[in-house]
């Protein structure tokens, strides 16, 4: 048994407009095990990036826990904040307003380096930046150039290499390849797939294509309204969807095959509230589906 | 069937201070009556640039040249931009991707929607408000009074898509031009989405160029595909052709870089190299450097479009009756294995080997 790196507990985040309570992320349980990749799909408004963004510490919490490591990450000393904040780093969706446009790829990349006190010296910071750069597939001549130079695949390359550079354990991608064209999407895929294996990492990859989440992802945690409706192998959730918004959100997705669109039936899922008292049950060992 | 655009040898460049972009280069397209006809490319492929031509739709920095351009019995090539605006009025309608930038901000939607009515068809008062209504209804929304007082902010995403789907169908066009609509929706959206086009396409009778990047997507709509690289169309026929015999290295990377429902590859296929710089003209074939089966002859010359059935045409090097035997990657030839079983259930004939095929350059 791997021992998870992340665990859930109860985790809540409540917003409020006026006095109107809006439960974006509404008691939730998951694990995430060390060196795994967790795929969080739901649509728009479903709470996914607000729970990645708790997750990485840079979003709010308004109740139950987030352990890393097996310590609260809300009661965290000094110390042991500064070492999380290292260990967990974001890659945003849009490479094209992740990155400060007036700073030099070299310092994008550094920054990290630079909060931390991971170079001895400029000539160490440097070298440190060329290495991200060689890891990413970037040339070392980018240094000296602004995101404005670059497309959006090497953009998100950057962004990449931002997150690397404090070597990190943990990584939020929150929809990290929407933006970009089908073949680059499959360079980023490569890219993160071949980093994952090489250092050990652990990634939370939330998204709306399910496609790349099904190829990328251990196991599959479907949100809607805020609330886990379905959590399982990924296997398992593609396969045997027990859930009716799980079912309808993998019906949706058009496979690259005429003869698989032609024939599917496009299934409607009643958008009604979830019960609130409705929890989570295991139907199967290691799948489970809230209670209907 | 008829045709209701044709486009021959198409070509926009546009003057950036003292550079060119050759954005377009030489595209033949025709758009069959009552079909649908899917335009897919990446990022600078010109798949935008050339639709926008085809609207009239680009600025002053745009040369656009062709042999010919014909909407039904219009050359497009002598059209003035006052008719251009009464065309895209009435018999054009035009979709985009983000229904924000296609919507007026500070103007109720049922007004909106009735303005090319009142406009170019002089429709006013009780039977303008019904026309509207109807439009809005015929979308999948109810209480079309209500959503027709509402301003855009005040509608979800997939609400505002269908309210500019309802604005380009209120005219009854006879084409209707969708640029990536549903590439910002969540999955189930887009899939009502396409739902709701193919509606309405069967219902009046539309032809349908729809852009976009999306390989499932054009499954989904599509009954001809164009694949367009570096400003020219690479490879055109049905979907079932480009899905399952495609013959065009790049159609093969693209189908490859996509994960099938059961992927078991460690690395997806990706093209090596980046597209082509389209400020110089192209010296031979644009995706030679990218393609690993590229033969000396793809940096000198540039290919010919090749036929591979009646409704099948490449333009590669591969297809020449003189390349030697080759093999395209495993994945591809599982593909051309389902073509071959297609084909032979709905005929007697074996497949003809696409290179001997293709033959003949035309």
């Amino acid at each position: 048994m791997t021992e998870p790196l992340l665990t859930m507990n109860d985790l809540s985040v409540t917003f409020y407009k006026g006095r109107q309570a809006i439960k974006a992320v509404d008691q939730i349980n998951f694990t995430i095990n060390a060196g795994t990749t967790v795929g969080l799909v739901g649509e728009s408004g479903s709470g996914k990036t607000t729970t990645g963004r708790a997750i990485a510490g840079i979003g709010p919490i308004s109740g139950g826990d987030v352990l890393f490591g097996g310590q609260s990450i809300r009661h965290f000393s000094h110390a042991a904040r500064k070492g999380f904040r290292r260990q967990v780093q974001m890659v945003f969706q849009d490479p094209f307003e992740s990155l400060n446009p007036r700073q030099k790829v070299v310092d994008i990349i550094a920054e990290g380096i630079d909060n931390f006190h991971l170079a001895t010296s400029r000539e160490a910071r440097l070298a440190q930046v060329l290495r991200l750069l060689t890891q990413v597939g970037l040339p070392a001549d980018a240094i000296n150039r602004f995101p404005h130079e670059f497309s959006g695949g090497q953009r998100q390359r950057i962004g990449i290499a931002r997150a690397l550079a404090v070597q990190p354990k943990f990584l939020v991608l929150d929809e990290p390849i929407s933006a970009l064209d089908v073949s680059i999407q499959a360079q980023i895929v490569n890219l993160l797939r071949q980093i994952q294996y090489e250092q050990h990492l652990t990634y939370l990859f939330i998204a709306h294509d399910l496609s790349m989440v099904h190829y990328i992802s251990d196991k599959i945690v479907v949100m809607y309204q805020g609330r886990i409706v379905e959590a399982g192998d990924t296997d398992a959730i593609y396969h045997h969807p027990l859930h009716p918004y799980t079912q309808t959100l993998l019906s949706s997705v058009p496979q690259a095959d005429p003869m698989l669109e032609q024939q599917k039936p496009v299934l409607h899922f009643d958008r009604q509230a979830l019960d609130p008292t409705a929890s989570l049950v295991e139907a199967a060992p290691a799948h489970w589906v809230l209670a209907q | 069937m008829t045709d209701i655009v044709t486009v021959k040898n198409l070509k926009v460049i546009f003057n950036e201070g003292n550079e060119q972009v050759y954005a377009v280069n030489g595209v033949d397209l025709n758009l069959r009556q009552g079909e649908t006809l899917a335009l897919v490319g990446e990022s600078g492929s010109g798949k935008s640039v050339a639709t926008h031509a085809l609207l009239g739709l680009l600025g002053k920095d745009a040369v656009v040249t062709a042999d010919e351009m014909l909407y039904g019995e219009t050359d497009l090539l002598q059209t003035s931009r006052r008719q251009y605006t009464h065309l895209r009025g009435q018999e054009l309608g035009l979709i985009f991707q983000d229904p924000l930038s296609g919507l007026n901000p500070t103007m109720r939607i049922g007004r909106q929607i009735g303005e090319g009515l009142k406009v170019h068809r002089h429709v006013h008062g009780q039977a303008l408000k019904q026309a509207v209504f109807a439009a809005i209804e015929d979308v999948g929304l109810a209480d079309p009074a209500l959503i027709a007082r509402k301003y855009p902010h005040e509608l979800s995403g997939g609400q505002r898509q269908r309210a500019m789907i309802a604005m380009a169908l209120v005219m009854q066009p006879k084409v209707l031009i969708a640029d990536e609509p549903t590439t910002a929706l969540d999955v189930t959206l887009q899939a009502q989405i396409l739902a709701l086009i193919k509606a309405q396409k069967a219902k009046h009778d539309l032809s349908v160029i729809f852009i976009t990047h999306d390989l499932g997507v054009v499954a989904n709509i599509a009954d001809r595909v164009a694949i367009m690289y570096a400003g020219k169309i690479v490879e055109v026929g049905t979907a079932n052709e480009i899905f399952y015999h495609p013959q065009h290295p790049y159609t093969w990377g693209l189908l490859d870089a996509v994960p099938s429902s059961d992927d078991q590859r460690d690395q997806l296929f990706t093209l090596p190299g980046t597209p082509p710089d389209l400020h110089q003209p192209i010296k031979g074939d644009a995706f030679a450097p990218r393609n690993p089966y590229a033969m000396p002859i793809d940096f000198k010359k540039e290919p010919p479009l090749f036929q591979v059935s009646p409704t099948h045409f490449v333009r590669s090097w591969l297809l020449d009756p003189r390349t030697p035997h080759y093999q395209p990657p495993v994945t591809i030839q599982k593909r051309w294995a389902r073509f071959a079983q297609l084909h032979a259930e709905q005929t007697n004939d074996p497949v003809v080997e696409s290179q001997q095929a293709g033959g003949v350059p035309v």
